[in-house]
């Protein structure tokens, strides 16, 4: 495989060298037409999010270092960044590695949040951006989707998402267990603090209903309100307001608990016990603890939020050792489609050859048979065929059978010797590509002068 | 009586793939493992349906003449019940509560007499058919009720300790579990006050005893008059969660108690 990575992302380099990096997305398509008019890159792609740039090439023939290199060149000169200073940030991948850490990267395991959902919708965006400018082809085409693919897969068989990394979503979880589903639900916000604000906004783009607010400061509540769309209800009115929310989330700054155990007791006798969540945000506590031992009342404060976060960090990690193994197994599976791939014009080639001295025997001997009639010349041309055919059957399973096996390559070139494959096969097979490098060659000094 | 016995075996071997198949989907995160455990126990159905038919055929009209061919009846709906819920709800959970209850009834029941009550005529049979039918249908239907109890006394004991959150653990939020619950309690409650009603019939014309209703029906009495007490309360204030689930499990077991036939 030639194919080849070259870029740089968080963990090799510091922000003021991946903005310097980035490639802006209005200028990507022009970018890409570039990229591949370099001399030895045939196809590629480029990745470029906040966090990382990575450029993905399949180079000519196995001329993986050189592609690098060109590629390497390609981005200095690109985001105009000394060359020489770009290894120290920058890491490059061939062959098996390159697609390794592609699949990891779209499967969100390379992301600074590991599962985080964005960087599945970027390398989307990448893959879609270099089919429009026609940048990739046969080889990086089909490895992008198998990337797409994998994270996907690996989203839905590991759950590396579904874990809680923050206040917000822990909330949000917690109210999902509780309730089936958020539709509906009307959201009560005590205080105007930011991490209640955050709370009830991950809620509402979750579905829940309307947001009311009550502060001690009417403006500041009104404010909050317009930001959600939501209406004001009086500080004072509270206790007899609260009946009519399923999800109470409290950050004031009071020092003394606003929520007393008598209040709920009799709150959830007039819900007719329906259930109700109670998001204690607030420091120092805004409800009293023994609420959450009546029924049907269920009570989270921050402590208790913090631990399904740090619960939900250890089940994302895993998740990540899951999504690993599921990783390598599909990069293997890449592997060996690409083998298989690689050996139809060794096939090809074959037939061929045994074709062309199927008709060279005939041709000698058309002088001794000159008497045979048409159809009988039918029959010879059949019975050589099949006599062909039936030599080459074996030979070709065995050869189509070293695609999954490690020592493939080798035994590929040995099926070449055996039928006397040569370079001059393979550079006739690969003839009608021939007119593609000449033509690049041509360009060759226009990207030089960059 | 040979082939009727073969099919049961069968069914309880299939029940017990399943019921592993079950704990297996709970434990591991395999995905195909609910799958099969539902595929095997229709299986077992099948076989279990296949015997009843036999048995049917031996005895020349419904297959339920002792306490042995109900509780067998009970276990077929309950399966029953069991895949309608699990292909409408996909729950893997369910089936590792019915399908074990269902091998231990099934179990038990081959130890219970095969002690025939003496029915005298045709209209006696007909009545007596009539009550076990709904009986079972009702006991089945509380069965799901059963089930969602658990599953909710599950979910509520991680919610109140701090232990939700990350996942659901493969259980459905409280409140499905609670509406999956209350549709069952609907459906068991009734046909259950149909039963006590039409067994008090049945006493009174039949067997001419002066008690409304015999020593052996305490059981079923209690589990009446707690789900009673449950269903009224509902409708009065709106009362459920975990209390309610403890006593609808109490009310499950008096039942099946008295349907294994336990004489108080």
């Amino acid at each position: 495989m030639a194919i080849v990575l070259f870029g740089l992302s968080h963990r090799s380099a510091p922000l003021e060298v991946r903005e310097r990096l980035t490639f802006p997305s209005d200028g990507l398509a022009e970018a890409l037409r570039r990229l591949t008019q370099l001399p030895l890159v045939r196809e590629g792609m480029i990745l470029s999010t906040c966090n990382r740039t990575e450029l993905l090439a399949h180079s000519e023939g196995h001329a993986s270092r050189e592609g690098a290199e060109a590629i390497r060149r390609f981005l200095a000169c690109e985001r105009n960044f000394p060359p020489q200073e770009l290894d120290r940030y920058c890491y490059r991948m061939a062959g098996r590695d390159a697609v390794h850490h592609l699949f990891r990267v779209a499967a969100s395991l390379d992301s600074l949040v590991l599962g985080e959902a964005q960087i599945l919708g970027q390398v989307k965006n990448a893959y879609q951006t270099a089919q429009r400018a026609g940048s990739i082809g046969a080889v990086l085409d089909p490895l992008l989707r198998r990337a797409l693919g994998v994270a996907k897969k690996v989203r839905s068989e590991t759950g590396i998402a579904r874990h809680p990394l923050s206040v917000s979503s822990a909330a949000v979880s917690l109210a999902r267990t509780i309730f089936e589903d958020l539709e509906g639900r009307r959201v009560l916000l005590i205080g105007a603090g930011k991490m209640g604000e955050l709370a009830a906004r991950a809620l509402v783009e979750r579905g829940a209903d309307s947001v009311v607010i009550t502060n001690r400061s009417a403006p500041r509540a009104l404010e909050l309100a317009q930001s959600f769309g939501g209406t004001v209800e009086p500080f004072e009115r509270l206790l007899e307001t609260l009946e009519r929310f399923d999800i109470v989330i409290s950050s004031t700054s009071a020092p003394e608990p606003i929520l007393r155990f008598e209040d709920v007791a009799r709150l959830i006798r007039a819900r007719k016990n329906r259930p109700i969540f109670f998001i204690d945000i607030a420091v120092p506590r805004d409800i009293e603890t023994r609420v959450n031992t009546i029924d049907n009342v269920y009570l989270y404060d921050l402590d208790d939020l913090a631990g399904v976060v740090s619960a939900g960090h250890a089940e994302r990690e895993a998740a990540a050792k899951r999504a690993e193994d599921l990783v390598r197994k599909e990069v293997e599976s890449f592997e060996a489609w690409v083998r298989h791939q690689d050996l139809s014009p060794i096939i090809v080639a074959v037939r061929d050859r045994l074709e062309r001295l199927k008709s060279a025997e005939l041709g000698r001997y058309r002088s001794r048979l000159a008497g045979l009639s048409d159809e009988q010349w039918r029959a010879v041309d059949e019975l050589t065929d099949g006599l062909l055919n039936k030599i080459l059957h074996h030979p070709i399973q065995a050869l189509k059978g070293t695609a999954h096996r490690a020592d493939g390559p080798e035994r590929a070139q040995f099926f070449q010797e055996v039928f006397g494959l040569g370079e001059d096969c393979l550079s006739q097979d690969e003839a009608p590509s021939a007119a593609v490098p000449s033509e690049k060659t041509t360009k060759d000094d226009s990207t030089d002068l960059c | 009586m040979f082939m009727a016995l073969v099919l049961l075996r069968v069914a309880v071997a299939l029940y017990l793939l399943s019921a592993a198949s079950a704990f297996l989907s709970l434990i591991s995160k395999l995905r195909a493992a609910g799958t099969w455990t539902a595929i095997l126990s229709s299986l077992g159905l099948l076989a279990h349906l296949g015997f009843l038919f036999r048995r049917g055929l031996e005895l020349g009209g419904l297959p339920l003449r002792d306490y042995r061919d109900v509780v067998s009846l009970l276990c077929c709906a309950a399966v029953v019940v069991y895949l309608v819920s699990y292909l409408r709800t996909r729950l893997d959970v369910l089936g590792a509560v019915f399908l074990p209850l269902v091998l231990v009834l099934l179990f038990i029941s081959r130890l219970l007499p095969a002690e025939v009550v003496p029915v005298s005529k045709d209209l006696e049979r007909t009545f007596l058919d009539f009550h076990v039918v709904i009986a079972v249908l009702g006991a089945a239907a509380l069965f799901l009720t059963f089930a969602a109890s658990v599953m909710y006394l599950i979910q509520e004991r991680r919610l109140k300790q701090k232990r939700a959150g990350a996942s659901r653990a493969g259980l459905p939020s409280l409140e499905k579990c609670d509406s999956l619950g209350y549709f069952s309690l609907m459906w068991g409650f009734p046909l259950l006050t149909l039963t006590i009603v039409t067994g008090g019939i049945w006493t009174a014309n039949f067997r001419q005893s002066p008690y409304l209703w015999e020593r052996q029906e305490t059981f079923a009495i209690l589990a009446w008059v707690i789900l009673g007490v449950i269903v009224a309360a509902r409708f009065l204030k709106g009362w459920r969660g975990r209390k309610a689930a403890y006593l609808t499990i109490m009310a499950f077991a008096a039942l099946l108690l008295r349907m294994i036939g336990v004489v108080f």
